[in-house]
């Protein structure tokens, strides 16, 4: 039938305006568009795609045969403007057809809608929407932040190519008490650490695991620019140093085996950042003469900024070293940093074997100094990574952990909050449930509404991260080392945004699943009755509520423990009056300083020229500077006591070599006897000043002053004054044992050269104003030596406790995150179950209950939410505080304060959180309650 | 119980397509609006009700033969259900009982 009917049909519309039978003028029919068709065939769905466009390109053939392709073109593309955007029009609000039905694209359609409704039934509550998002925001921003750091620093390889395999090897001979001087603590198991000459030698003799053993050492030279003269930090590195970094050089060639022997010309490779200072291109730069401290290398290289074996390296140079046969008689043994590049598929073990035997075997061959008195040294090889961030690791895994606390805290509370918005829709749910809604039906929307939440708050969050990752540098403390190769790390916000997708979904479908499971009909009335028995739920959001106040806990905890110790490290006496104090570093070039008397005459005569200057109050000079970490130590004997052969036993300290007004400057005070004054000239009788911890140790119980020392040069020294202990390592470390030499009987070794010799000047007004000044008078004196660590000693013993400082704030924080999210849980539990107990409240009230029962209902279980989760937070705490050991400084870990001091804050805060909840719950009116139900 | 009434254009598809005999694709139908009416009817209205239709279960559709005018491209054949011809049906009694005695009213109400 249907054949018949449509040549029927056909026929009559023939005569139908656009009319006539297909009739090809010219003999070509006008093809219609091919853009439009294009347009049409990108817009419709594939299933209406042959209809629509078959049916307009029939019509078109028709009607450029009765009135010409133009117009038919004209006409095609009207209707194919009208078809898009019609069905665009339409589409936004159109129940779909049965055949898109069938193949699921209704749930695209779908999305728009479900958009719009999330958006929607958000609007319609945006105090919840707000809390949520600020929730997801802080919680995946800073996550993803703190995540990205301890990736950058920690786990991300180093910067060169098979980075792992790179190594450090160190030996420590752990019974030298001048080990144990340098590194603050005994069995020195830290970074750093060196390789003894004969030990390189004879390792990279026989190496069967490592590819390249590279020693590096670095130190400060003067290079003149066309800016003027500055002091650059110059690596001496062997010859195989880029080879075992894998690293090329940009322009011209790295440094390459055969460099730095004997005979071979003076070569560097230098930076970018310095040859931009030095040539136009660095192309140019090639070939050309680089002087340091006066002393020509041509430049054969540039480089990309390496940040080895130091950050801020800017040329490298090959070192000329003969390493000495085993057992060779020398006066002085060399010992060097050393990297070493492990040959693949070897461990990290092997390595460290091969380095012992060799150390034995070096100990066996040279019987005279290794006589059984002195112990094999123990060699170390870790790899270089672990090295270089071995020092903030520990705060690092205890950053990382509390934000993994704080996420989690942040997915708690979301959870409550959701659970807290869907449980209010239960009635809603449970009716639509009864007439007959799929549950699927029912989640769709809720499901919705959290997926919005989350993915808006992540993105707020993913903002926050990149935001905190860039004022990251200017806050964290300047000495956590690869700091430049922390980035926004992707996947941490990933998985930080899916955990609060999963958290918000989750707690947004429960409850749903809870009504419309099993006991349609229960479910259904008992939502219906308004006085829903959320039983269930109220459980669960208290246990989650426990939870929160439990991180909360903990965290203050943590906090707490942080914070006292910080408080315990600036209230440690430096040994220093620091405010004031400026400290300087002046350049000077080896050659120069090594000529008789140039050194002693330029600082003395700088020295003059300041103090005279008004405002001064007292300028010194030192071989080393406060808290500049590296002291020069050495071995004494006390006249008239027997010399002990035990190692261990040999009295050892630092030595500083002062000029007269050091100790003032400065503001070490003098504990007994006298300074060293101008009279303690190159003529005079040896004298030296003595801390309380060279008095307590060496003479306890009888007067130090007068006794005498066999110490530098081998003469003997006797001590006229005891000074207060200072520290060099930071407020954390305790003080060395420390003998001071007057500069004047040393005569050259003032050190001035070494990492941390330099001036210090005690002003009455601002330290750096001086600066110029001084600068000036060294100019007038010589010539323009480089000033350097030009610093104020406030701000440098300030610097000692960035990091504590770094972690306190980032702790308090993550605290006082938990903190309000534990708040606001307690606070919406009660208000909850508070606005659900109305009626029982007025039926109370009714019967007489006085106000303080009802207040006693609603504290006492906000009270019994704070005690069930500070017992387990403080449990956590307890088991938990040992991982902070390491960052404590003058507080145990179970340090009771602490752990008080948290308890009330919380429980203070729960308090506060319960009164409004309160308030509402005494505010009922027995009579307006009873009559509404 | 009732479902909504037919829209307009719902209408005059479901009349176009019982002149047309009962199944037709969308080109007759379009003439056919087009030439009793006399009136340009919107294209995407009358594709528009078409699905609407077939989603309220008053038309079936299938996939027909496609032709070189049509660029090799299918024709979708409706063909009214059951259903729909009961709707039309009751929409235009109702419709005639509403106009019932009434034309001459509309007719002077328009002068």
């Amino acid at each position: 039938m249907t054949r018949e009917t449509r040549p029927r049909g056909h026929a009559r519309t023939a005569a139908a305006p656009p009319p006539a039978p297909a009739r090809a003028p010219g003999g070509t029919p006008g093809r219609p568009p091919r853009l439009a068709t294009r347009l049409l065939a990108w817009r419709l769905h594939p299933d209406e795609r042959d209809e629509l466009i078959g049916d307009l390109q029939e019509q078109h053939a028709r009607l450029a045969a009765a009135r010409g392709p133009r117009r038919a073109a004209r006409w095609y593309w009207r209707q194919t403007l009208a078809l898009v955007w019609g069905f665009f029009l339409s589409r936004r609000d159109e129940v779909s057809t049965a055949h898109e039905r069938r193949r699921g694209v209704w749930m695209l359609r779908g999305l728009a809608h479900d958009w719009r409704d999330a958006t929607r039934g958000l609007r319609h509550s945006p105090g919840f929407a707000l809390v949520a998002l600020v929730t997801i925001a802080f919680g995946v921003g800073l996550s993803t932040a703190v995540f990205s750091l301890v990736h950058g620093v920690l786990l991300q390889p180093l910067p060169y190519q098979d980075g792992e395999r790179l190594v450090r090897l160190s030996e420590v001979d752990p019974a030298s008490p001048l080990s144990q001087l340098r590194t603050g603590r005994p069995g020195a198991d830290e970074s750093g650490g060196s390789l003894a000459d004969t030990t390189i030698g004879e390792w990279t003799a026989r190496t069967a695991t490592l590819d390249a053993i590279v020693p590096v050492s670095t130190d400060g030279r003067n290079v003149r620019t066309p800016a003027g003269t500055e002091q650059i930090t110059v690596a001496t590195v062997g010859s195989r140093f880029f080879d075992a970094l894998s690293v090329r050089a940009t322009t011209g060639r790295a440094l390459q085996e055969g460099d730095g022997a004997p005979g071979a010309p003076d070569v560097a490779v230098v930076s970018h950042r310095l040859v931009g200072r030095l040539a136009p291109t660095p192309a140019a730069a090639i070939g050309t003469t680089l002087l340091l401290d006066d002393v020509p290398y041509e430049i054969v290289g540039v480089s990309r900024p390496l940040d080895l074996p130091e950050p801020a390296v800017d040329v490298w140079i090959p070192g000329r070293w003969q390493w000495p046969a085993p057992g060779a008689r020398r006066n002085l043994g060399l010992s060097l940093d050393t990297i070493g590049r492990m040959r693949p598929g070897v461990t990290v073990d092997a390595v460290r074997r091969e380095g012992q035997e060799i150390a034995t075997a070096i100990a066996a061959t040279n019987p005279a100094f290794f006589d059984g008195t002195v112990p094999v040294p123990t060699v170390h090889v870790r790899r270089l990574l672990d090295d270089v961030v071995a020092p903030v690791r520990p705060a690092l895994v205890v950053l990382g952990v509390g934000m993994a606390m704080v996420l989690l805290a942040a997915c708690v509370s979301l959870a409550n909050l959701v659970l807290t918005r869907t449980t209010a829709r239960r009635r809603d749910v449970a009716v639509r449930l009864a007439l007959g809604a799929s549950r699927t039906r029912l989640a769709r929307p809720v499901f919705f509404e959290q997926l919005v939440l989350a993915v808006a708050g992540s993105a707020l969050g993913g903002a926050l991260a990149w935001w905190v990752l860039r004022v990251l540098p200017s806050v964290a403390p300047a000495d956590l080392p690869r700091l430049a190769e922390v980035h926004f790390d992707l996947w941490s916000l990933l998985a930080a945004a899916s955990a609060a997708v999963m958290t918000a979904a989750t707690a947004g479908l429960l409850p749903i699943w809870r009504v419309s499971d099993g006991r349609r009909g229960h479910a259904a009335t008992s939502g219906l009755r308004g006085r829903a028995d959320g039983a269930p739920t109220d459980r669960l959001r208290s246990a989650l509520v426990v939870c929160q106040i439990g991180l909360a806990a903990a965290l203050l905890v943590g906090a707490a423990l942080v914070g006292r110790s910080l408080v315990a490290l600036l209230r440690v006496d430096s040994g220093y009056q620091p405010a004031g104090v400026l400290t300087l570093q002046v350049s000077l070039p080896d050659l120069w300083w090594r000529q008789a008397g140039r050194q002693t005459a330029f600082v003395t005569e700088l020295l003059a020229r300041i103090s005279s200057q008004p405002g001064v109050v007292a300028a010194g000079a030192s071989s080393s500077l406060p808290m500049r970490g590296s002291v020069f130590s050495g071995t004494f004997w006390i006249a008239g006591r027997p010399r002990p052969s035990d190692p261990d036993e040999r009295p050892a300290a630092r030595n500083r070599v002062v000029t007269p007004g050091y100790l003032a400057a400065v503001g070490t005070p003098v504990r007994r006897g006298r300074g060293f004054t101008a009279a303690d000239g190159p003529d005079g009788q040896p004298v030296v000043l003595v801390d309380e911890l060279v008095a307590a140790r060496y003479f306890p119980g009888e007067d130090a002053i007068g006794q005498r020392l066999q110490a530098i040069g081998r003469r003997e020294w006797t001590i006229v004054g005891v000074v207060a202990g200072a520290l060099d390592a930071g407020l954390s470390a305790p003080a060395a044992p420390t003998l001071y030499f007057p500069a004047a009987q040393v005569g050259e070794i003032l050190g001035f050269n070494s990492t941390s010799g330099g001036l210090a000047v005690r002003t009455a007004g601002d330290p750096l104003s001086l600066v110029p000044f001084i600068r000036e008078q060294a100019r007038d004196l010589e010539r323009d030596w480089p000033l350097f660590n030009i610093e104020r000693l406030d701000a440098r013993v300030a610097s000692t406790v960035a990091q504590p400082r770094f972690y306190t704030l980032v702790l308090g924080l993550f605290a006082a995150l938990a903190l309000t999210t534990a708040v606001l849980g307690v606070y919406g539990v009660l208000a909850y179950a508070v606005e659900r107990r109305r009626l029982e409240f007025s039926v109370r009230r009714a019967l007489g209950a006085r106000e303080a029962q009802i207040l006693r209902l609603v504290f006492g279980r906000g009270l019994r939410l704070a005690g069930a989760g500070l017992l387990i937070g403080l449990g956590v705490a307890a088991a938990g505080s040992s991982l902070l050991r390491s960052q404590l400084f003058g507080v145990e870990p179970l340090d009771a304060g602490s752990f008080v001091a948290a308890a009330s804050v919380l429980t203070a805060v729960v308090l506060l959180a319960c009164w409004w909840p309160a308030r509402r719950a005494t505010a009922v009116d027995p009579v307006e309650a009873l009559k509404a139900d | 119980m009732p479902r909504e009434g037919l829209g307009d254009i719902e209408h005059f598809v479901l009349v176009a397509l019982l002149r047309l005999g009962g199944e037709a694709y969308g080109v007759p139908i379009l003439d056919e609006i087009a030439t009793r009416t006399g009136r340009a009817v919107s294209r995407p209205a009358v594709y528009i009700a078409l699905r609407r239709l077939e989603a309220k279960g008053l038309l079936k559709s299938r996939l027909g033969d496609a032709t070189a005018e049509r660029g090799g491209r299918a024709r979708r054949y409706f063909r009214i259900t059951r259903a729909g011809a009961r709707q039309l049906e009751e929409a235009r009694t109702a419709f005639v009982r509403m106009w019932a005695d009434a034309e001459h009213l509309a007719r002077k109400a328009a002068r």
